[in-house]
């Protein structure tokens, strides 16, 4: 089949598809559908002889041939070299220039759209598409009336293009297989997003459409891409937010798994003691103490406490440092109660906890702060 | 007189008779051309014609495979083809009978 199309054929289309490279791209694709039979017959014709130059010789050049498919088209002159630099392709770059950047930004935003809406399921972000889409819709359309060529041919991209041709060819054959698997992922992942805000707020039904919607897109889109250059506008977009969905749902993950040090920056998690050792708690509440009572109400002491099944319940415990009248851990054990720690502090007439209080006091007590009154 | 000036305005009519005849496809339309006479027609300008006839819509194209070569874009006429092949011919016989009047008998 077409795999055989031999070089001479080759290159004299792809001269002619430059010299047309200001018409839109499917126009083009056309053309030269028609024009390629005839020339494989001409390079038959010569064989080993075909070369552009021998061609050339029955044909024209490949640009003169485009001038005349131009002229008996009724398609636009093309931009002639010298304006081209000047008058015509200024006009003509600057729109080109803004559908890339509405693409680049549009996706940027989407992306931070994206994160936020993933790192918190809160579809309030949503209401920022209302700018992004429009700003990328915009783009979209100057490419889908225009073609890609203009974008094409900004020096930029032609740049850019040559870059990742020549530094990341591999890589890029590599996401390229994997591309058909990449547009059901990115379904996927966005109907479960929407289900997922649906579940976390009922109103967020209303998003429901548009998700949907940018999933078709990934679908129909997506794998046309390839083919059709125009629909990056489409793919890219849907591709970055899907990503950056994607990253926010991890951040959501991760931080609502230790959300607790949000509240209590010294706790690893409620469940141990600040110096990371295991604590008694009661509910969200650290238990430095315990007191213990009989039927009769009477405190009991010396009570060692342990586990379900026979570990000791040890715990740390706190008494007061002489030199520096401050709590301290003086070891680790099971015995209940422990003596109440009072930290306060003098002032210069001794009055306890008093306004100048200055001088640090800490006392150990081994009263029952409270009586019990036990029920029946 | 230059053959090609005169084709100008009547290639128009000249494809469309040729594809009325039968469905063809562009390289096949040339040849068609040149065999009934026209061997001053250019290549490239029988395919920007047939561009142009097809963006007015009055022809249809669909493809056909091919086992050895490309698969090949055969063009069709279709009804308002034929209606605009009937009117130009039309025109075109009265300005060539007024012409030959106009330039009577060759000697």
């Amino acid at each position: 089949m077409s795999t055989q199309t031999p070089p001479a054929v080759r290159a004299y289309l792809s001269r002619v598809r430059t010299a047309l490279a200001d018409l839109p791209t499917a126009e083009v694709d056309e053309i030269v559908e028609d024009v390629r039979p005839h020339l494989l017959e001409i390079a038959e014709g010569l064989g080993e002889a075909a070369t552009v130059e021998s061609m050339t010789e029955q044909l024209g050049t490949p640009e003169s041939y485009a001038a005349e498919v131009r002229a008996t088209g009724d398609y636009p002159p093309a931009p002639t070299e010298d304006t081209a630099t000047t008058e015509d392709t200024g006009p003509a770059t600057a729109p080109a220039r803004l559908a890339v950047w509405s693409l680049v930004l549009g996706a940027f935003a989407l992306g931070l759209v994206g994160f936020a809406l993933g790192s918190d399921l809160d579809d309030g972000v949503l209401f920022g598409l209302l700018v992004i889409v429009p700003v990328i819709g915009a783009g979209a359309w100057f490419v889908w009336a225009q073609g890609t060529s203009p974008v094409a041919q900004l020096p930029e991209i032609k740049a850019l293009r040559d870059t990742l041709r020549t530094k990341a060819g591999p890589a890029l054959r590599q996401l390229r297989l994997m591309a058909p698997a990449w547009w059901v992922l990115c379904a996927v992942v966005l109907a479960l997003v929407a289900l997922l805000l649906v579940v976390k707020s009922r109103h967020a039904i209303i998003g429901l459409p548009l998700f949907v919607a940018m999933a078709a897109l990934a679908l129909w889109a997506g794998p046309r891409t390839e083919s059709d250059r125009r629909l990056l506008w489409a793919s890219v977009p849907v591709s970055v937010f899907v990503l950056a969905v994607g990253a926010g749902l991890v951040t959501y993950l991760a931080g609502s798994i230790d959300r607790p040090s949000d509240d209590y920056p010294y706790n690893y998690t409620a469940n141990t003691s600040y110096d990371g050792e295991p604590a008694l708690n009661y509910g969200d509440e650290e238990l430095d103490n315990l007191y213990v009572f009989d039927a009769e109400g009477k405190p009991l002491t010396d009570v060692y406490l342990y586990t379900a099944d026979g570990r000791p319940l040890t715990v740390p415990r706190y008494g007061c440092e002489e030199s520096t009248e401050t709590r301290v851990t003086t070891g680790r054990d099971n015995k209940f109660p422990r003596p109440r720690i009072q930290q306060g502090g003098y002032d210069d007439q001794g009055n306890y906890n008093g306004y100048n209080a200055y001088r640090p006091d800490c006392a150990e007590s081994d009263k029952v702060p409270f009586t019990a009154a036990i029920p029946d | 007189m230059e053959i090609s000036q005169l084709l100008k305005g009547v290639l128009d009519l000249a494809v469309l008779a040729v594809l009325s005849e039968e469905d063809g496809y562009g390289y096949d339309v040339l040849r068609r051309l040149r065999q009934a006479g026209l061997d001053e027609v250019g290549d490239a300008s029988v395919y920007g014609t047939l561009r142009r006839l097809y963006k007015a819509g009055l022809l249809t194209s669909y493809v056909v495979a091919s086992e050895e070569g490309p698969h090949r874009k055969y063009y069709s006429v279709n009804e308002q083809g034929r209606a605009r092949l009937a009117e130009s011919a039309t025109t075109w016989r009265t300005f060539a009978s007024t012409m030959n009047s106009l330039l009577g008998d060759p000697r």
